[in-house]
């Protein structure tokens, strides 16, 4: 179990996440949700070590980051909102390097990552540099290596940006499938829709701080995407978007 | 070695030949171009006892004579090597320190903080290793076979292991330095500044480099320094590692020794910038390489809707002048924050500086700034030839680097907005930035040195020139359908040997026949008004030629490849 305990982050005087609690259980996909500048980002990038926590912990399976933060990381998948990549290299070449780093042995690697380009559709762009590819196969680039070593936990965040609507279905099929084998997933993003399907509870973060947690399917508090979106905009915004939207047409009416 | 530090070694060292966006294509041709550089040095440095071994077989027997020269020539030696192995470490850039895709990409593995540095490292010293050991041997192997002799100080492979070190010393120094600057902007700079101060340093430390090459050749010339023990020869680092290299061979005296002492303490300050940089990047490369983009969130008040004037909405709203300056407006940014198109047009233009610097030098500068006087024929001349070998240069520069894409997907907003009506104004904008960032700059620059050697006579030159530029700059575009850094770009369509002759018959064709002009309106002046009038109806002529096919043809977005079919331009 992924489990964050009471974990802050704070920017000098800016408090970014204060006091966050969540967890993760084998099996689970965890949506979490929040607007821009809520926090997201913050948490997930102190989940997979790019940040230390000002207090607080994290820790997977009982044994917190900072015990072993390699260990930690082995057992961790991670795809950035960003496809932050070394776009000079070639799909296979990024793969044969985060595979090396994770240790895998080169025959193995090298069978994984010919099937895994094959399967995500990179194998032809395979001699291509990924300064390239769109950010679509930029995308499904990085979900191939965030998988190549079986991880425990995946954390997406932002995984659909710039996926066509197959590889789309592809994924969440594939969330789908790594959930029923036991794996913990915990997945950003702003996609209440995706969230609904594909999740079995989510949390919803605004300035900072968890404001609502909610199953999705299954239990008495089943939402549909409706419900999902009316508890989002409850809890997270409120700003009047009708007439943000209706300034923002008067200036584009302008003349 | 474990497998995953070699992959990340390997992949660091690839890393700093990496040219960012341009396709994988053109990053081998660079990648070939510099290792093309390489084996020109080493093959320099084999040439090098055809090139001087005549000089050393006369002067052999003269001891005075022959150790002067020997001075001489290694202080040039170490400094080809010093520059060689600069430009290296300033193409590498701050990629020589963990930078921000590092953290992002490798954090998140199951690889510690130290494991990532020291494969840095380890990538940085087998780089740089590389290229001071290549460089310091190809220059100073065949250079102390050469200058062997009865009076030569030790026996030759001692002097071979004594030069060498010296010279890998001084192209360590030189390296460190280069490194050292840019671990100084990593610590030091603001978070939104990091970006541009390290590029302008990047770009400023490779134009410097190529500004100093043809200067390096001058240095024989001021040998006798060392035999008056100049003060002077404290200020050019060179000379520091050839009295370290004195003092270790037996031959120096105190001068010498202060040399070499100038010389431990700056490779050990220098190197100590990097290390105390390497280490404060690693107790905080979070906190460092997050400052950039928390500085990019913070500056804007959160939640705060502030609509700024876009400088794209000119070219939805606006008529032909409009169009022009907008794009005008998109080059000059990109040209102020890009790396690459900042290196190769400076770069170029760096080449044209440093040549006309040289042909000042070797015309008698110096002595005419300490003499005054009436300046010798050979540096009026150099003078006259000056502002045509730098608009020369510069154009050249511009144009490659107007030619390199940024990004090229993201010209879609071009390609949208790409019509018969609009297109002859986009271009203008290309004219605009000639002008503006060649032609006229060039002209302001030059005048007061122009004037302080040929008085009133600069004048006679100044119209000369600006038409001359006008000419090369119609030339240049007289084919032109690109929006700068907006058409795919495929390298090497034309032979590398080729280009360098087209190059060379240019600069011939154009230095000579412009200084000439010149000289022929300061001379007589009657005559100005013949010449100004001819190269007025020139301009006119390639001008209108140019405006009559201007903005027919549909702007290009892809570049053609070698083998398509072209134009054939008879219009």
């Amino acid at each position: 179990m992924l489990q964050a305990r009471d974990l802050t982050k704070r920017y000098g005087g800016f408090l970014a996440v204060d006091r966050v609690n969540f967890s993760v259980a084998r099996g689970e996909i965890l949506g979490y949700l929040g607007p821009n500048g809520s926090g997201k980002s913050t948490t997930v990038n102190m989940v997979v070590g790019l940040l230390d926590s000002s207090s607080g912990s994290i820790s997977l399976d009982g044994r917190t980051l900072g015990e072993d933060p390699v260990a930690y990381k082995r057992r961790i998948g991670y795809v950035p909102e960003e496809p932050y990549l070394y776009t000079q290299l070639t799909a296979g070449e990024y793969l044969t390097l985060a595979g090396t780093l994770r240790g895998i042995p080169p025959p193995l690697l090298q069978h994984k990552i010919d099937r895994l380009l094959r399967l995500f559709l990179l194998h032809d762009s395979r001699y291509a540099a990924m300064s390239a590819y769109s950010k679509g196969m930029r995308q499904r680039v990085l979900l191939a290596a965030a998988l190549l070593h079986d991880p425990d936990l995946l954390v997406l965040d932002e995984p659909f940006s710039g996926l066509d609507v197959t590889a789309g279905l592809l994924f969440r099929a594939l969330l789908t499938l790594l959930s029923a084998q036991g794996r913990m997933v915990l997945f950003s993003s702003h996609r209440l829709d995706v969230v609904q399907r594909v999740c079995s509870r989510v949390v919803i973060l605004s300035h900072g701080r968890v404001v609502a947690e909610e199953r999705v399917r299954g239990g008495s508090g089943d939402h549909t995407v409706q419900s999902l979106e009316d508890v989002f905009v409850a809890v997270t915004a409120p700003e009047d978007y009708s007439a943000l939207a209706s300034e923002i047409f008067d200036v584009v009416r302008l003349a | 070695m474990t497998d995953a530090e070699r992959a990340l070694t390997r992949h660091f060292i690839g890393y700093f030949l990496d040219v960012g966006f341009m396709t994988s294509e053109g990053s081998d041709g660079v990648r070939r171009a510099l290792l093309g550089a390489m084996s020109a040095v080493i093959t320099i440095g084999l040439f090098l006892p055809r090139l001087m071994g005549r000089k050393y077989v006369a002067i052999r027997e003269i001891p005075d004579v022959y150790h002067a020269m020997v001075v001489g020539d290694t202080l040039m030696t170490f400094a080809f090597a010093m520059l060689i192995v600069a430009f290296a470490a300033a193409f590498a850039g701050d990629s020589m320190f963990p930078d921000e895709t590092d953290f992002r990409v490798l954090t998140p593995l199951p690889v510690t903080r130290a494991f990532v540095f020291s494969a840095k490292l380890r990538a940085v010293a087998w780089y740089l290793g590389l290229a001071i050991v290549v460089v310091s041997l190809a220059l100073q192997v065949p250079f102390t076979a050469i200058s062997g002799g009865p009076h030569a100080e030790r026996t030759w492979l001692v002097r071979i292991a004594l030069y060498s070190a010296a010279s890998m010393a001084a192209s360590l120094f030189a390296a460190t330095a280069v490194m050292a600057v840019q671990g100084f902007i990593v610590m030091c700079a603001p978070g939104r500044y990091l970006r541009p101060l390290s590029v302008g340093a990047r770009t400023a430390m490779l134009c410097g480099v190529v500004l100093l090459l043809p200067l390096a050749g001058r240095l024989p010339g001021i040998a006798r320094g060392f035999a008056a023990e100049s003060r002077y020869l404290f200020l050019a680092p060179p000379a520091w590692f050839v009295g370290l290299q004195r003092v270790a061979s037996g031959a120096g005296g105190a001068y010498e020794f202060r040399l070499a002492l100038v010389a431990a303490a700056a490779l050990v300050l220098a190197i100590s910038i990097v290390a105390v940089s390497y280490v404060l990047l690693y107790r905080r490369f979070d906190v460092l390489m997050l400052r950039q983009s928390q500085a990019q969130t913070r500056r804007e008040p959160r939640g705060e809707v502030r609509l700024k004037p876009d400088t794209t909405s000119g070219m939805i709203t606006s008529g032909v002048t409009d169009q022009a300056r907008v794009i005008a407006r998109f080059a000059v940014r990109t040209l102020w924050r890009s790396p690459l198109h900042q290196v190769v047009f400076l770069g170029v233009a760096a080449c044209g500086v440093g040549w006309s610097v040289n042909g000042l030098l070797g015309a008698g500068l110096l002595n005419w700034l300490r003499d005054g006087g009436v300046p010798s024929p050979r540096l009026a001349s150099a003078a006259t030839s000056m502002p045509f070998v730098l608009l020369l240069t510069g154009v050249t520069g511009l144009r490659a680097a107007l030619m390199l894409p940024q990004d090229p997907r993201a010209n879609w907003i071009f390609r949208l907005r790409e019509d018969e009506e609009h297109r002859a104004a986009q271009l203008d904008a290309v004219e605009h930035l000639f002008m503006r960032l060649v032609v006229w700059p060039v002209l302001v620059c030059v005048l007061p040195l122009q004037w302080a050697l040929l008085g009133a006579g600069a004048l006679v030159g100044l119209p000369i020139a600006y038409l001359a530029g006008i000419i090369l700059v119609e030339l240049v575009i007289r084919t032109w359908r690109r929006i700068p850094f907006t058409c795919s770009y495929i390298p090497g369509k034309r032979n590398v040997a080729l280009t360098f002759l087209i190059a060379l018959t240019a600069y011939n064709f154009f230095t000579t026949i412009g200084a000439g002009l010149t000289a022929l309106g300061q001379f007589h002046p009657s005559r100005l008004l013949i010449v100004v009038g001819i190269l007025m109806m020139g301009a006119a002529v390639l001008r209108r030629y140019r405006l009559r096919s201007w903005g027919q043809a549909p702007l290009m977005f892809d570049d053609d490849p070698p083998e398509s079919v072209q134009p054939l331009q008879l219009l």
